[in-house]
């Protein structure tokens, strides 16, 4: 059996719009510094640097592959001091934890992907449950419930920011289908003086 | 008179179950395997509605798997695996080896006939890779469009949390979230009563 190459590239055509978009809108200078947190086989940038010129592109993956060391990108963006302005969460599991670090340690305006929520979204982790309240350790819940429930956490996790920072945009690709999986771009500025 | 079976296209091909321990591997084997097709592989072969839907090759002249590789790994090596046993020279056996996949690889997608396929079966947990793969075929083969529409930038209110369909009886098993969601201020929590299954 040949390889299949990894591809959390369901729905590409979504996610390839979503960029363009905020590419051009944000970054036609061509100054764009790319972190692409959950890199997997490449296919999305090496798609769009053939598109868009960008200023840098840094790929990382928490997979080790050749030529390429694993990295677990959130310790990246919990670390201040990162100058890249476009960072790419298109991840299997929870893109909150990545987008956390990235409010808190916001020092430019910044465009931010996330693949947010999968088929199936019956799991959440207690920071996104406690930002929408809720505190209980253990919910036995009927799955749809469950589901319908957590998939809510999403506005929850990514519109409640601290007061020093503002979003500017934030936009949604769609195919026209239903879609448990949400792609969201967020177009995001500290406030106040830089 | 009646006439003579037609004698079988040579090389004779059989089927045989063999313990996937002595399946020797193909030294000129190019294909790699991740841990992600592997468990879906595995996935499917334990799915007991499924089991083994194909087979491993071997060359029994060189005594080599010339496809089948993945599927002997993710079985323990006393596994019983079926396996379609040839006689070709070490030459075929290497372009049966780089082409076998390839000429699969080269059917093209009907978006159509693949998007009600995906839309009929339920691929998830182990599966979840192939769907993705899938789901992007059958865009890229279709006709597919994406449309990008702004998002309200407000947190919805904290009061909007409501549960439906909590079989009485079992109400004691959700007590505690419901008393967690109703903790919140200003949140409204209803229940209702039916025999609705509850899986956790």
């Amino acid at each position: 059996m040949t390889q299949i190459s990894k591809t959390d590239n369901g729905n590409l055509v979504a996610k390839l719009e979503l960029r363009r978009h905020f590419l051009r809108k944000y970054h036609a200078d061509g100054k764009a510094s790319i972190l692409d947190c959950c890199q997997g086989g490449g296919v999305i940038w090496s798609q769009l640097r053939s598109e868009f010129a960008v200023a840098r592109y840094w790929g990382v993956d928490v997979k080790p592959k050749k030529g390429r060391l694993g990295i677990d990108s959130v310790r990246i963006l919990e670390q201040p001091g990162w100058m890249q302005n476009v960072i790419d969460v298109d991840t299997y599991g929870e893109p909150w934890p990545h987008w956390f670090a990235v409010l808190r340690n916001l020092s430019q305006p910044t465009t931010v992907f996330l693949t947010a929520g999968k088929k199936n979204n019956t799991t959440a982790s207690n920071q996104v449950l406690g930002l929408a309240g809720i505190r209980f350790k253990r919910a036995k819940l009927p799955l749809a419930i469950r589901a319908k429930l957590y998939g809510r956490l999403t506005d929850f996790a990514m519109f409640t920011i601290p007061p020093s920072v503002r979003i500017v945009e934030a936009a949604e690709a769609g195919m026209g289908r239903e879609c448990d999986t949400r792609y969201i771009g967020i177009r995001v500025e500290p406030v106040g003086p830089l | 008179m009646a006439k003579a079976p037609a004698k079988p296209p040579q090389p004779a091909l059989r089927l045989e179950w063999i313990e996937a321990g002595s399946l020797a591997e193909n030294p000129s084997n190019w294909r790699r395997h991740s841990q992600e097709q592997l468990s879906s592989l595995r996935s499917l072969i334990e799915d007991p509605a499924i089991g083994w839907a194909g087979v491993c090759l071997l060359n029994e002249r060189t005594g080599r798997l010339v496809d089948g590789h993945a599927r002997r790994s993710v079985v323990s090596p006393s596994t019983l695996v079926p396996v379609l046993i040839g006689n070709w020279s070490e030459e075929a056996e290497k372009k049966i080896l780089l082409t076998l996949d390839p000429v699969a690889m080269m059917a093209e997608a009907d978006a159509e006939q693949l998007r009600a396929l995906l839309d009929d079966v339920n691929l998830d947990g182990a599966l979840q890779p192939i769907d993705d793969l899938l789901e992007s075929l059958a865009d890229s083969e279709g006709e597919a469009s994406a449309t990008v529409r702004p998002l309200d930038i407000k947190p919805p209110p904290k009061t909007t949390w409501v549960l439906i369909g909590i079989p009485t009886v079992r109400y004691g098993e959700i007590a505690e979230a419901v008393e967690g969601i109703a903790a919140v201020a200003g949140t409204i929590v209803e229940s209702t009563s039916n025999d609705a299954d509850i899986k956790n």
